[in-house]
């Protein structure tokens, strides 16, 4: 049992620190400037736990955890869109998380609407998240 | 009586959404947001029909979220964004890990598009090559933009895609490829920008080709015109370039400013040695009572201006106390 323990406790750790959130811009769709902050844009990205503001929650935000990415990795969903050459900004964002997909599953967005937080694998979220601009 | 409790709710919310100016705060815990980037996105954009000032005040921390206003912000000379680090939560002219520092491996570290903003007592630090701390590029023409005292490091240059007037001022600024630099965002004309007391050193090895330039002025045949006084810039390839409408008072390490080849050492500086600088200036440097009356009564450390017989070139004013700790002390017992 003693020899058990410290590899579970070692693959928490190891789980824990592969969880990332991500927090997600709502409100009304509002503007259609590729510029403007707009609903579904990632906004900030950091670790699981963070204990997030006051204002950044449902219905101006939303929070999702998603259980087997870095921090780093859920970084790159949390870019703007700069043309290579120009370097010019297209987009504020170049992803965008589309949570009213109605193919997302009822579970997450409940925990969403309700104000939680819902643990998610890269999997079940992947195909909501989209070009900001197709 | 019901009625009446109604409106009354409907007025309060009115007076609420409507004329009334906002301050939101920044921390790591107990405030509204936990990074800049979460306020300017979460917050109501038309400052205009709300007739309202935003105040986002940035705590003590670490923030690591490039941050961007986005385009949706509608602003006036009278309802702006105003970014702040508080009284109290204020760096004292040398970088503070324990103050506000946006730090961040990025494309920009604070990217605003917004015609009318402050930005004010923050630090920003871009660890990215080709990476700007901070980049104002003014939406659609107009507006006034106001930097005050900033630490700033970065690969490239704090930049002023500017259509509008500003204010640049008792900023430190430490590039390797450029310091500021100004361009006029659309062919707009008859505004004016002013780069007043700042401090801006060239922290490369290499200067070649266009890079490594202090401050590069912009000037227009059409009335568009860049007015630089009171600056010190040491140890790019060129500490001054471009046009500018008047520059006065300027010093630099080359022979580009009006005084000349003031050396970046601790003749003039108190301590020049990069991650532990203290840019205040030294008893006896040249740049001290060198400078002219701007309009800024305050150096970077809140210190009053002018203190000897005139203002100083740079982002400090020399009091006779030079050191750093004395200031922070003296605050500390006041």
């Amino acid at each position: 049992m003693r020899r058990i323990f410290p590899f579970v406790a070692l693959l928490l750790l190891a789980g824990l620190a592969d969880s990332a959130e991500i927090l997600i811009k709502l409100g009304p769709a509002g503007t259609t400037d590729n510029n403007a902050w707009r609903r579904f844009c990632p906004v900030a990205v950091k670790p699981d736990g963070w204990a997030w503001g006051t204002a950044e929650k449902y219905p101006n935000f939303a929070v999702i955890r998603i259980t087997d990415m870095t921090v780093a990795q859920l970084e790159a969903y949390n870019e703007p869109d700069i043309d290579n050459v120009t370097k010019i900004q297209r987009a504020i964002r170049k992803w965008k998380i589309d949570i009213d997909d109605v193919a997302l599953p009822a579970e997450i967005k409940n925990t969403i609407t309700s104000g939680g937080i819902p643990s998610v694998t890269k999997a079940q979220v992947i195909n909501f998240i989209k070009r900001f601009i197709p | 009586m019901k009625r009446v409790f109604f409106l009354i709710l409907l007025l309060l919310y009115a007076v609420e959404s409507f004329g009334a100016n906002k301050t939101v705060t920044v921390k790591t815990s107990g405030g509204d947001y936990t990074s800049l980037n979460a306020a300017l996105a979460g917050e109501s954009t038309n400052l205009v029909t709300n007739t309202r000032i935003l105040t986002i005040e940035c705590y003590s921390m670490t923030d690591t979220v490039s941050a961007a206003t986005g385009t949706g912000y509608t602003s006036n000379a009278s309802y702006y964004i105003d970014i702040v680090a508080p009284e109290g939560e204020r760096h004292s002219g040398i970088w503070d890990n324990t103050k506000y520092n946006l730090t961040v491996a990025a494309s920009r570290c604070l990217y605003t598009q917004v015609n009318d903003i402050r930005i004010r007592y923050l630090q920003l630090k871009n660890n990215t090559y080709g990476g700007r701390p901070l980049s104002i590029n003014q939406a659609t023409g107009g507006g006034d933009i106001i930097v005050d005292s900033l630490i700033t490091k970065g690969d490239e240059a704090n930049s002023f895609s500017a259509i509008g007037n500003g204010i640049v001022r008792n900023c430190l600024v430490e590039y390797t490829f450029g310091g500021i630099t100004i361009a006029n965002g659309s062919g707009l004309n008859g505004f004016d920008y002013y780069f007043i007391n700042n401090t801006v050193i060239y922290r490369g090895t290499d200067k070649s080709g266009d890079g490594a330039t202090g401050f590069w002025g912009y000037q227009s045949l059409s009335n568009y015109n860049t007015y630089a006084y009171n600056n010190y810039s040491g140890g790019g390839m060129r500490d001054y370039y471009g046009n500018y409408a008047a520059k006065t008072n300027n010093a630099s390490a080359d022979n580009t400013g009006e005084l000349t080849f003031v050396p970046f050492t601790t003749d003039n500086f108190i301590n020049t040695t990069f991650g532990t600088e203290d840019l205040n200036l030294q008893s006896g440097s040249v740049l001290v009572n060198a400078g002219i009356d701007t309009g800024a009564y305050l150096d970077i450390a809140g210190k009053t201006r002018p203190s000897g017989s005139s203002f100083d070139i740079g982002a400090f004013e020399y009091d006779g106390s030079t050191p750093a700790g004395r200031h922070r002390l003296r605050r500390i017992i006041n």
